[in-house]
């Protein structure tokens, strides 16, 4: 209690110190985060985070990533303060970096939220769950970079790309919707699950995720359920693609009567853009939307 | 002698009825629901025709349960070949590092990539079956070198301390490349996704040879287990049988974790079963463990791949979850006899 109210003071103080108010907002947690003015040092924890910060032009206040932050090219000349999972941030980098915001997401760095905070960090941790959530953290950014004119205009082009080539297939009914097989791994069989971003951009370019009853998000499916559901295509991450060229799939047992190895569908893209809840998921929905309706592009 | 030969008679008889049993089940249950009259069709197609995905299915599915019944079979003979070498009921097929150095090489191969395979195995199969025989090479440098190399315990020290030197390795490399620990992790756990005949036609003749060791091994086996001194005394060298017999099984216990990831409790617990089954002579206890073996697996990657249906349950957790129970009324009801 006593704490709350030294907090609600410390904001209140916050406040009344910066008369013309930084941005404050709501993050996934449901924390208030508010920020004395526009975030000049920001250190982001995903690459997705990374390129949403890049895209709505805080970019120059980005000084800490993630060793998997590739995108844009900049990036990677920041200062890494750790890998993919929670496990990985070095706490003692990024209070070195001396940062006025920490950015994460929800699911993968909510843990952290106590280190953070008892070491006085500001810390927010955005949900990136699905498209709508890649707007608002978009804009977010904006306003914490000070240009919230740049990312209205980002979002909206994304959501017209998005419009755009669902417009294309939306006369299409379910059941004509090629039927797609995500491979995230081949040994054992792992596919994408609705909840992931890649099960999400498979429906909205105009396919049908095969394993789209999956309740976990990186199933590992049975190559007979596979079978009986007999997908159109076969998907996969460029990354994976030396395990999917016809000669490995035909050495699969079953594979080569599946109708996507017969016809030779298998379509390999780029999986940091299909798998990122970032500002370049449009582009993956656009390139598989392509390379499913190849007809109407 | 003659009760006990006939009581060994009756529990192999119910060991292989057992194991028909296991097989029926898995060709007929999966994630596809296919009436048990098609499924017995689908396996004798008529000549020419094309294969339908019935037949397909359950020829995948007998493929798989070949596979758990290898695997099965192999890691529960050289369970019990380890348990009576180092004359310890919790020695397990995994304590001269197999699954530690199987499991390092997999690791690898999983983030750094792991290229086409070799030798019919893929490229993590052939990754972790060079690190589970490296690994066991490495014990036997380690205990060789120490002054106490007569001893059956510096063999399992050596085990596992680079047991654990090889979990922090996995560790390391997981962290390092953190964004594969999905794959990996599922790699870890264990199972037969993914992996059909040609793995199995690869991994066959070391676990075959493994098994013909063990078998010709078991006098040897049957004297260690009274006493290192004692054996000697009847002109055997334990040191040196040790080292041959443990490498066999080595080898067979490094094939099987390649095909599968390292499965838990499988070599630990059947051939404590097999002991109360038929006794602790080597030459009847070694089979009956294979049985047994085979029997367990076979059930547990029948439930792993129908129980969430149509996704996969690691097959190691459900070994466990299917013996361990059993285990523990078998033990709670009259003991572990016979364990060394």
């Amino acid at each position: 209690m006593k704490r709350r109210i030294l907090a609600s003071l410390a904001i209140l103080a916050a406040y009344g110190a910066f008369a013309q108010a930084g941005p404050s907002f709501e993050d996934g947690r449901g924390a208030t985060i508010t920020l004395p003015g526009k975030a000049t040092r920001v250190v982001s924890l995903s690459p997705a985070i990374t390129e949403i910060l890049f895209a709505a032009g805080a970019g120059d206040s980005v000084v800490g990533v993630t060793t998997y932050c590739n995108y844009p090219a900049e990036a990677a000349s920041r200062a890494k303060v750790g890998g993919f999972s929670a496990k990985t941030i070095s706490l003692e980098t990024v209070l070195a970096l001396r940062p006025d915001l920490v950015i994460g997401e929800a699911s993968a760095h909510g843990q952290l939220a106590t280190q953070f905070e008892r070491s006085g960090l500001r810390f927010a941790a955005l949900d990136l769950t699905d498209f709508d959530s890649v707007y608002a953290a978009i804009g977010l950014a904006g306003r914490v970079a000070g240009d919230e004119g740049r990312s209205r205009e980002l979002v909206a082009s994304i959501r017209g790309k998005v419009a755009a080539v669902e417009a294309k297939t939306a006369g299409i009914p379910a059941e004509r919707r090629p039927l797609v097989f995500w491979e995230t791994w081949d040994e054992p069989l792992m596919s994408a699950g609705p909840k992931t971003f890649t099960g999400q951009v498979i429906e909205s370019a105009g396919g049908r995720n095969c394993f789209a009853d999956a309740a976990t998000n990186w199933p590992v499916v049975s190559f007979e359920a596979l079978l009986a559901r007999d997908p159109d295509y076969i998907m996969a991450a460029e990354s994976h693609g030396a395990a999917l060229t016809m000669e490995r799939l035909a050495k699969r047992a079953g594979w080569p009567s599946l109708k996507a190895v017969k016809a030779g569908r298998v379509v390999l893209l780029d999986g940091d853009i299909v798998s990122r809840a970032g500002p370049r998921f449009a582009d993956a929905v656009e390139l598989m939307a392509k390379a499913l309706y190849p007809e109407l592009f | 002698m003659r009760s006990e030969r006939s009581r060994a008679a009756i529990a192999y008889g119910g060991l292989a009825a057992a194991l028909l049993a296991a097989f029926t089940a898995a060709l007929a249950l999966g994630a596809v629901r296919i009436a048990p009259d098609r499924a017995f069709q689908a396996l004798f197609p008529a000549p020419g025709s094309e294969p339908s995905p019935i037949a397909i299915i359950v020829g995948l599915r007998f493929a798989r349960a070949c596979l758990a019944a290898a695997v099965g079979a192999s890691l529960a003979a050289s369970g019990a070949v380890f348990q009576g070498l180092f004359r310890n009921p919790l020695a397990d097929p995994y304590v001269i590092g197999s699954s530690g150095g199987a499991a390092f090489g997999a690791v690898c191969a999983i983030a750094f990539g792991s290229g086409v395979g070799a030798l019919g195995f893929s490229g993590i199969g052939i990754a972790a079956f060079a690190g589970g025989l490296s690994a066991t090479f490495v014990v036997y440098l380690v205990a060789g070198a120490t002054r106490l190399r007569s001893d059956a315990s510096s063999l399992l020290l050596a085990g596992t301390a680079l047991g654990s030197l090889f979990s922090a390795l996995v560790s390391i490399v997981l962290a390092l490349k953190d964004k594969d620990l999905h794959q990996a992790w599922f790699w870890l756990l264990g199972g037969f996704s993914g992996r059909g005949l040609p793995e199995l036609a690869a991994a066959a003749p070391a676990m075959v040879a493994g098994l013909a060791a063990a078998l010709a091994g078991s006098r040897t086996l049957d004297l260690l287990s009274v006493g290192d001194e004692e054996a000697a005394s009847l002109g055997l060298r334990p040191a040196r049988a040790r080292f041959a017999i443990g490498g066999f099984a080595a080898l067979s216990v490094s094939a099987a974790v390649a095909l599968s990831g390292a499965i838990g409790f499988v070599g630990l617990v059947c051939p404590h079963l097999a002991r109360r089954l038929v006794g602790p002579n080597h030459l009847r206890l070694i089979p009956a463990s294979a049985l047994s073996g085979a029997v367990l697996l076979v059930i547990a990657d029948t439930v792993a791949r129908t129980a969430f249906a149509p996704i996969e349950m690691p097959v190691g957790a459900m070994t466990a979850l299917i013996g361990a129970p059993f285990f523990i009324y078998k033990i709670a009801r009259r003991g572990l006899e016979g364990s060394r």
